[in-house]
């Protein structure tokens, strides 16, 4: 979905179409799902953090500004509203790519994932450090989109990718940068 | 590592080197193995995180979002209202700078009273069918009692401009989104409130609107938003006092403060503002500045403070313009803050005092206030022995003497009443008779007590 068609149906949303907006819900979850997901760990939590995200989306629709991309615009409220319930709970989230779904065939498909060391490297990683692995590696976004998502400057954003990375890294390999 | 690498190694890693600078680190990636190592890594890392597997979203993700946004629109009809706003983005550049202060700062009332007045009187209520079986069923019914108001539809227009700018608050989002207000609605003593014709005068009142747009309002407004579930301040707010008093910059100011508005919960504290003399003391810049003390706040909360506020007494005195005269010296300000004093305060026998009717007539006289003004008086309020001799009948017979507040303003006496010594004295018998002979009356009268209390022996004795 192209960026003016998004558009398009953000201004059809805020002349009451409820079914603009539902047409935006089906092309983003996925990606707004697994971001959350990742973030807190939890499937139930990550289901109730997307919907309390998308809600808060239909409801703030009047703030989006058309110059930006609704997807940078929409992911920001999705990182942030699963940053503050994983700091709400302070509790450290297990990330659950791998090895603790409470189904056994589940369990069996994803323990056989190569990547399962890099999955548990990134769940231990902080809530922060976290969402710029996920934001660059999983949704490409640039510097910039994620400087704005997270409300930070661009070089903040390289020192956190490149201290995560470094934490990864370690964690992966043992080997550190000083 | 030298900086400059590790940015060139992670700018090639997220893709965002120029030609140049590729070309610049591929030279430093052959000849620095450590870089290299790194650079290998972090290609090796994006990549193993970018085939992480994915989840999909749960089947009912979707249709969650969607009943939760129909039930929200079919109650507060948020989405209704907002259509009916020309929304564009040219539309919020040009009036923001003008309106979005008036916005934030009239947060509380003028948001609520626009919306309930939208809600229960503008907005067409849902039929008994609509809300069957609804939460809220109970709160339409309780609504449509209120109905029958003063206040009509056109006291707040939502076609007006800033009304609609409002509309489109955080304030008001904010509402929404915690279901304040629906909550608020629901609410038979807001809704009275809402009611109120005074709330609406004030609403015109050209210096509480110029109010409403200072910050202090704002603050003001959230508190009062966040403390909506209160009983007690629907109370107040219903208080005719109250909204004149809230006019007042300087009570704006006193809202700010966390504990005055947990004060301001306590029933208590209703029933100080139904005492016209508390009222006229509130505005009393002196007192306002008190007011930002904790340890007024904790004499506020302390039940015998409240009852002597409520007495006639202290109501007589806080209306006197020698008593706000003296509010306004800041030795006194000073005096009230000191922790001391507040205990001062909360002694019963203070209060005995303070009740009764010769301190009463004591305080109409100037003198009294004379003394008061003297830096003396205060030191010696703080001094324990004094407060205890401030209690005794004696003492206050004295202080009807017009030598008294000359007395006072004796380096000496000062020093005198600091003295333990002193205050035995004032308990002993003899001294109470000897005081109260017309024979020491007249010897105080006499122009040779003038230099007895200029002897530097006087104060020895």
């Amino acid at each position: 979905m192209d960026d003016d068609y998004c558009r398009a149906l953000v201004n059809k949303c805020l002349n009451g179409d409820t079914e603009a907006f539902d047409e935006l819900v089906t092309h983003h979850q996925f990606a707004m799902y697994n971001t959350v997901y990742r973030i807190v760990g939890e499937q139930d939590d990550a289901r109730d953090v997307t919907q309390a995200g998308f809600i808060k989306a239909w409801e703030h629709l009047h703030t989006y500004k058309s110059e930006h991309r609704f997807f940078s615009w929409l992911y920001r409220i999705m990182v942030n509203e699963a940053l503050n319930t994983v700091r709400a709970k302070r509790v450290h989230y297990e990330l659950k790519l791998v090895d603790h779904h409470a189904d056994p065939a589940d369990r069996e498909l994803l323990e056989d994932e190569q990547n399962s060391d890099l999955a548990k490297a990134i769940d231990r990683l902080s809530p922060d450090y976290k969402a710029v692995i996920l934001m660059r590696h999983f949704e490409d976004l640039s510097y910039k989109e994620m400087a704005q998502i997270l409300d930070i400057d661009e070089k903040t954003v390289k020192s956190r990718l490149y201290s995560a990375r470094m934490k990864l890294r370690e964690a992966l390999t043992g080997r550190s940068t000083d | 590592m030298d900086k400059q690498i590790i940015e060139q190694i992670q700018g090639a890693i997220d893709g965002v080197l120029t030609a140049d600078q590729r070309r610049e680190l591929e030279k430093t990636l052959r000849d620095n193995p450590e870089a290299s190592a790194l650079y290998q890594d972090m290609l090796s890392l994006a990549e193993s995180v970018a085939s992480l597997k994915t989840e999909q979203p749960p089947a009912d993700l979707q249709k969650g979002i969607r009943d939760a946004i129909a039930a929200r629109s079919g109650k507060t009809s948020i989405h209704s209202i907002k259509t009916k706003i020309n929304h564009t983005e040219s539309y919020m550049s040009e009036k923001k700078n003008q309106t979005m202060k008036i916005a934030a700062s009239i947060a509380g009332l003028v948001v609520i009273a626009a919306v309930i007045v939208y809600v229960t009187i503008d907005y067409p209520q849902p039929s008994a069918s609509d809300v069957a079986g609804t939460v809220g069923t109970d709160g339409v019914e309780r609504a449509e009692r209120y109905r029958q108001t003063q206040i009509q539809p056109g006291d707040i227009a939502l076609d007006n401009a800033e009304v609609q700018d409002l509309l489109q608050s955080d304030a008001f989002i904010k509402l929404m989104e915690t279901g304040q207000l629906q909550e608020l609605a629901n609410n038979p003593a807001f809704v009275e409130l809402m009611s109120n014709p005074a709330l609406f005068e004030l609403m015109r009142n050209a210096d509480f609107v110029e109010l409403m747009h200072s910050e202090n309002f704002e603050v003001m407004a959230s508190a009062m938003v966040e403390l909506n579930r209160s009983a007690a301040r629907y109370e107040l707010a219903n208080n005719a006092r109250f909204m004149e008093l809230a006019k007042d910059v300087r009570f704006i100011e006193l809202n700010q403060n966390e504990a005055f508005a947990e004060l301001a919960n306590q029933s208590r504290y209703v029933e100080l503002m139904n005492n016209p003399a508390f009222v006229e003391l509130n505005r009393n810049r002196a007192f306002a500045e008190l007011a930002q003390n904790e340890t007024y706040f904790e004499l506020l909360r302390n039940q015998e403070f409240a009852e002597l506020a409520n007495h006639s007494a202290f109501a007589e005195l806080a209306n006197r313009a020698d008593f706000r005269e003296i509010m306004q010296n800041p030795a006194f300000s000073e005096l009230l803050r000191d922790t001391r004093y507040a205990e001062v305060m909360r002694n019963t026998r203070y209060f005995e005092l303070m009740r009764d009717a010769r301190y009463a007539e004591v305080l109409r006289e100037a003198r009294y206030f004379e003394v008061m003004r003297e830096a003396r008086y205060f030191e010696a309020m703080r001094n324990e022995s004094f407060r205890e001799v401030m209690s005794n009948p004696t003492f206050q017979e004295v202080m009807h003497n017009e030598r008294f507040s000359e007395l006072f303003n004796n380096a000496e006496f000062a020093r005198l009443m600091n003295n333990a010594s002193f205050e035995s004295l004032m308990r002993n018998a003899n001294f109470e008779r000897l005081m109260n002979s017309s024979t020491f009356e007249i010897l105080m009268r006499e122009s040779r007590f003038d230099v007895l209390q200029a002897n530097a022996s006087w104060g020895r004795i």
